[in-house]
């Protein structure tokens, strides 16, 4: 994937609510997302073309995907490293 | 440098639900029109609102617009203009009965009919006793609002630009608003959109806080737009905060807990709460917890290493009341803080909600400047950037759905209204996009100066420590003087990336360019009112002072100027409801 179509992925990481947005975050600027490879980022394309009220019960683990790849993107993304030291 | 220039009869900027419902009025009445989103505008922040929409339909007990009006006048402090208000209520059950024609699956009742929810600050007879006046599609009333609307548009063949950004607002020799510079993202290529009337629905701006429940696309563009072309803003002190979001995230933990039994702590262990509300304690109003955090915090009793939040304690309630009772707070504070509340207590800060101030309209939602209202012929605004004004100085829960979809539609119509007699858009000005080419080419240019992540960090701890919920003259004062050096910072932004294509930085440093106009005009509209009404409390003047203060602000960028002009208290058809003191 090139670099102007990662630059979109990213910028489709922005969503409706903040808690979608915290996750996101967290995921690209903690290194998560750069570590994807050529077949997850076309995961994780189609990942982002989800509904956002699903995304949140999916990262919640509320809700779990019948795709096993896209299940393993959504662990990967819901079980980031907490970012912040209180 | 001439940019390509693409023309429409009508404008909308913002996808979210004000935005989509405008464009719906007027492309279902032939308008060509075309929505700008910088994001796919089912992503809008409308999605995000759970609690329901207001609308008297009295499905399970008597109930009337004329009570949810008195109902918004007090919520909103005897700032709001009564005759938008009484708009507003009186179209709110043909306005959701519209939306529950355009596919929206309310939650219903046995009968058929829309269930309604109890809220807050919902009553009958006039603020005598509870009513259930809340519509809602169980807890995405929001989400099914803009996908019932996009699918709406998508019919009615209104033209959608996502992943576009508008940059400002060209007006001509007579002020008269005549098009839009915009950004696409996809190419990097700046157009002129020239149309007869432009409308924007750009959503609120929550981002100047560090603390915030807004999206990160919540960056105030349409007001930052407004400001920038010689417009005013009003009522921008008012800014609606909720005790207890999550510290660092902003992800809000419910009033529930402190219900169950969850209690404040300071950094000595102290349930602080005791000591500003005896009786109540921790379930005292949200504006007095809020206020009595930040004390506790500018006191020096804050937690942590940075002494900047409080604790919210419920391990005492034990693991299965808290996994029964409250789900989700739960997981929320495990995912996003890594602390697990049954082991340790929460780390809570007051978070900014909902701005209440806007873009001057009247409730045809037609822009109009300055304390005689002059009307600024060919711009419109509804939704949360706009400020019609119907939440005066705090908005009732669920108000917020309600504007978007009667301002919306109202101002779809005054737009049908302005351009069925035009032929073609007035001329554009000569010079219209050389303001935008200098913005943009000043930003390309800085091969150093202040990164953004730095500046914006600093614009939003000084809103969170001088215009949140604790206010003063002195900690006014001060943040005046913070906002102002940042602002100037800001003035030598640069970006690292200076590609063309898709170029993230870039948008994020021009949003920010706009929510830093927001900032600093919160923080002189705050400055200036010396009184406590609603969300702006100060500390100082603890109370309400009508003879002086029932006025609404306007702030002017240039020279950072504010003047004042009067509430309307002229309802359309009943009498004026006058001020009483607002107790629940």
């Amino acid at each position: 994937m090139d670099y102007v179509a990662v630059e979109k992925l990213k910028w489709r990481s922005r969503r409706s609510m903040l808690e979608l947005d915290l996750y996101f975050e967290r995921f690209i600027g903690g290194g998560g997302f750069a570590k994807l490879d050529e077949t997850e980022l076309l995961a994780y394309q189609h990942l982002i073309t989800l509904d956002d009220a699903d995304l949140l019960l999916l990262f919640q683990g509320k809700e779990e995907l019948a795709d096993p790849q896209l299940q393993d993107l959504v662990n990967k993304i819901a079980q980031q490293n907490f970012y912040k030291e209180v | 440098m001439s940019l390509p220039i693409l023309k429409f009869d009508a404008v909308v900027v913002g996808g979210g639900g004000a935005g989509l419902r405008a464009a719906l009025q007027l492309s279902e009445a032939g308008v060509k029109t075309v929505v700008l989103s910088k994001v796919f505008p089912t992503r809008s922040h409308t999605a995000a609102a759970q609690g329901g929409i207001s609308a008297s339909f009295g499905n399970s007990e008597e109930d009337n617009w004329h009570w949810h009006m008195y109902d918004t006048v007090k919520g909103a402090d005897w700032l709001g203009d009564q005759d938008s208000i009484e708009f507003m209520c009186k179209q709110a059950t043909e306005a959701v009965a519209e939306l529950e024609h355009y596919g929206m699956p309310f939650d219903r009742l046995e009968n058929g009919k829309i269930y309604q929810r109890p809220f807050g600050g919902h009553m009958a007879e006039f603020g005598k006793k509870p009513v259930r006046r809340a519509c809602a599609v169980a807890d995405r009333t929001g989400h099914a609002m803009l996908h019932a609307l996009y699918q709406r548009n998508v019919k009615a063949q209104t033209h959608f630009f996502v992943e576009w950004m508008a940059l400002d607002l060209i007006r001509d020799k007579d002020g008269d608003v005549v098009g839009i510079t915009a950004l696409e993202m996809e190419t990097g290529q700046v157009y002129i959109i020239r149309a007869k009337a432009v409308l924007f629905a750009t959503g609120g701006s929550g981002r100047i806080y560090q603390a915030s429940t807004n999206a990160f696309i919540n960056t105030g563009d349409g007001v930052g737009m407004a400001l920038r072309a010689g417009l005013p803003v009003e009522d921008i002190e008012f800014w609606q905060f909720h005790p207890t979001g999550l510290y660092g995230a902003g992800v809000l933990i419910t009033e529930g807990v402190r219900g169950e039994g969850g209690y404040l702590l300071n950094a000595n262990g102290e349930r602080f709460m005791e000591r500003y509300a005896p009786t109540a304690k921790d379930l005292a109003s949200r504006d007095v917890v809020s206020r009595a955090m930040q004390v506790e915090i500018n006191e020096g009793r804050g937690c942590g290493a940075g002494k900047d939040h409080v604790l919210l304690k419920l391990d005492h309630l034990g693991a299965e009341v808290i996994d029964q009772r409250l789900p989700g707070i739960r997981e929320i504070s495990i995912q996003f803080l890594g602390i697990d509340p049954v082991k340790q207590p929460i780390p809570v800060v007051p978070t900014c909600h909902y701005m209440m101030g806007g873009i001057p309209t009247n409730y045809r939602g037609e822009v109009v400047d300055g304390v005689d209202e002059k009307i600024v012929k060919g711009f419109y605004a509804a939704g949360e950037c706009a400020c019609a004004s119907v939440h005066g100085a705090n908005r009732l829960g669920t108000n917020s759905l309600l504007d978007l979809v009667v301002f919306g539609k109202s101002a779809g119509n005054s737009v049908i209204e302005f351009v069925k007699n035009m032929s073609e858009a007035k001329e554009l000005p000569e010079n219209a996009a050389e303001f935008t080419l200098a913005r943009l080419a000043k930003l390309e240019a800085a091969t150093s100066g202040e990164k953004l992540a730095d500046v914006r960090r600093d614009m939003q701890i000084c809103m969170q420590q001088h215009a949140s919920v604790f206010r003063t003259q002195k900690v006014l004062d001060e943040g005046v003087a913070n906002i102002l050096d940042v602002y100037k910072r800001t003035q030598n932004l640069y970006i690292d990336d200076k590609s063309k294509v898709f170029n993230t930085a870039r948008v994020e440093a021009l949003e920010f360019l706009n929510t830093i106009e927001v900032a600093v005009a919160t923080m002189i509209a705050a400055r200036e009112r010396t009184e406590s009404r609603g969300a702006h409390a100060r500390e100082d003047y603890p109370d309400r002072n009508d003879e002086k203060w029932m006025k609404h602000t306007l702030y002017y960028s240039k020279d950072n100027r504010l003047e004042y002009k009067e509430v309307h208290t002229k309802p359309l058809s009943v009498d004026y409801i006058p001020p009483a003191k607002r107790v629940y």
